[in-house]
């Protein structure tokens, strides 16, 4: 099993006035393994994920298998995909042509296709699609990519509730050959479905097991 | 100046505007999109070159409808 070890030693925001968002965070997650992440709105759970995909630059050392990487060099290792918690699907195209952009490979095609609940909706533009279909789609795009590690910020959002029974069903069908990161205000899911859960608090991670530590530390 | 020269200017102008103006259409509109750029492993230097293209191209296709205008209505 393949293992990433990132340590942020400081990520700021801000040109003038910097605010530290993220400080000495350790956090290494291995193939097989869902860690969940929660935490108020605005305490930087989207930056750490954003800084784990290589998008926002920190003061961070990363190992993949013990063997030094840079995030920032996405192109190089292709170890992360991301599913952002906002829209990021280039919308002018119909549904089949989104999925044959990101998979060339029909058998990998046939994996989105053929899902239930998007098979309905192959020949509409991604523009027209609901906000549940669309994110529907996005997370089915990055879940099945062939990448070791996937971070999911959000994936229940928007969602009606058939479509997060089965985002559940495809990420435990996908764990055993993928190291998962998620985030979401469905703390329930987030515990149910997570191997560890941290609460990020004033710049740091705590570990946390159970709802009474949501509620100490003031998440809940 | 020559003619030559003036021409060369003009090109010269057309291309380097085309770039900044690709580039800045490219940081402006498709912000969103570079997540899907860098799941997919696209670089920054194919997207603003695709951005580029596409400005020549349809910078090309407007200057031959002027044309057109200018020569026959």
């Amino acid at each position: 099993m393949s293992r990433l070890h990132i340590h942020i030693h400081t990520y700021q925001v801000g040109h003038f006035k910097k605010m530290t968002l993220l400080d000495n965070i350790d956090l290494s997650i291995e193939e097989g393994e869902i860690i969940g992440i929660m935490g108020r709105n605005g305490c930087g759970k989207s930056s750490l994920m954003n800084v784990i995909f290589g998008k926002f630059k920190a003061n961070a050392i990363a190992h993949f298998d013990g063997k030094a990487i840079q995030l920032r060099d996405h192109l190089k290792h292709q170890l992360v995909t991301y599913l952002p918690q906002d829209p990021f699907m280039i919308d002018s195209g119909t549904v089949v042509d989104a999925v044959q952009m990101w998979y060339p490979d029909p058998e990998d095609q046939d994996k989105i296709l053929y899902e239930p609940l998007i098979h309905k909706v192959h020949d509409v533009k991604v523009r027209a699609l609901s906000m549940g279909e669309r994110r529907f789609l996005e997370f089915l795009l990055v879940i099945h990519s062939a990448r070791p590690f996937i971070l999911l910020d959000e994936p229940f959002s928007m969602l009606a509730p058939l479509q997060i029974e089965r985002v559940k069903e495809i990420i435990t069908t996908v764990k055993p050959y993928k190291g998962i990161i998620m985030s979401d205000h469905y703390y329930e899911n987030v515990l149910h479905m997570a191997d560890s859960c941290f609460v990020l608090k004033d710049s740091i991670l705590i570990a946390i097991n159970d709802y009474e530590d949501l509620r100490a530390n003031l998440y809940m | 100046m020559s003619e030559t020269s003036d021409l060369y200017s003009t090109v010269a102008i057309f291309l380097t505007a085309g770039f900044i103006i690709g580039t800045i259409a490219q940081r402006l509109l498709h912000k969103p999109e570079e997540y899907a750029f860098q799941n997919l492993g696209i670089s920054k230097l194919q997207q603003y070159s695709f951005a580029y293209v596409l400005h020549i191209a349809m910078a090309l296709i407007a200057s031959f409808f002027i044309w057109i205008i200018v020569k026959y209505v």
